[in-house]
């Protein structure tokens, strides 16, 4: 199952020019599934560069906003988007020309992925 | 001016017990009115108990009563630890927060784990099902091929024109049987 996923992700990505990698982590970065080409930097698939975004989402979900859905950071040369699926964490690296709104839009995509994948965490 | 009987609370107790002042959910209305009807919702409060609190149990303090209840302790503690609880979970401090490293052992053990039951959690038939409308393959740069210059409007016409022309020439294609496809050969026995 687990390839057959990868495979549909790698199809995913092929169709958002300058998606370079899909990764499905939990609260603490540990990567569940992960998709990623070879020019990705491996610091931006690390546990510890993963886990600061579910913190900053529980942080960003204070501010009186309601709860944080999604996380954009742009970089000089790359850009990550991240959304909440608590437990489960969505991580998109792509490259700084990539059409932010694409990456946006492929969240209804991983809808059904990240709710399946959701029960590793609370079946623990 | 006939004011409905329970909309009325006159807050008064029986002789027998001293008077109460009314909780703070409550508000009496000292309006003289020959016309009200004192029936039985005299004591009926203006507003029902909210959040499913008892009518007895005020929301803000006990409202001056004259038997001041002494918290116990257990619940001293409880009220305290929801005070604190909801006070973490409302407050912005991430300097607080504890920056937990895993060992590389734990890491290694949890992906492992994930990846094990990834497989096992859904058969090896079930594909990830794309919402997004799926262009043909017949371009790596799709992007560059739809940003192009729009094709001509003239040429657009011909090709339908042609196409309809075409389709209706196959339309009036009628098969005009002659002979046998299949004939019988008297081959000799010699």
């Amino acid at each position: 199952m687990a390839q057959n996923v990868k495979k549909d992700l790698w199809n995913l990505m092929q169709m958002i020019e300058g998606l370079e990698a899909v990764i499905i982590a939990d609260r603490d970065g540990v990567p569940i599934i992960k998709v990623s080409s070879e020019v990705v930097p491996d610091a931006s698939t690390r546990p510890a560069f993963l886990a600061t975004f579910a913190t900053a989402a529980g942080q960003a979900s204070k501010l009186g906003l309601s709860k944080n859905k999604s996380i954009i950071c742009s970089f000089h040369s790359y850009q990550v988007v991240h959304f909440n699926k608590s437990p489960v964490y969505i991580s998109l690296v792509a490259t700084r020309d990539a059409n932010t709104g694409l990456l946006l839009g492929l969240e209804p995509e991983l809808e059904n992925l990240v709710a399946l994948v959701g029960h590793t965490i609370q079946t623990e | 001016m006939h004011l409905p009987p329970q909309l009325f609370y006159w807050g008064a107790e029986p002789p027998q017990a001293p008077p109460v002042p009314p909780p703070l959910d409550t508000v009496v209305i000292g309006v003289a009115n020959e016309e009200l009807e004192q029936e039985e919702s005299e004591h009926q409060r203006l507003l029902g108990p909210a959040n499913g609190r008892t009518p007895d149990k005020p929301m803000y303090g006990d409202g001056g009563d004259r038997h001041p209840k002494l918290p116990k302790k257990g619940d001293e503690q409880s009220v305290l630890d929801e005070i604190l609880h909801n006070t973490a979970n409302n407050i912005i401090d991430v300097a607080a927060l504890e920056s937990r490293r895993m060992e590389q052992q734990e890491y290694l053990d949890r992906a492992r784990q994930y990846g094990s039951r990834v497989n096992n959690l859904v058969p090896s038939t079930s594909r990830l099902q794309s919402h997004m409308l799926q262009l043909h393959n017949g371009t790596s740069m799709p992007y560059s091929v739809l940003a192009a210059e729009p094709i001509p409007l003239h040429d657009i016409n011909l090709i339908t024109h042609t196409a309809e022309k075409m389709w209706n020439a196959c339309e009036g294609i009628r098969v005009n049987h002659k002979e046998d496809l299949v004939v019988n050969f008297e081959i000799p026995d010699n």
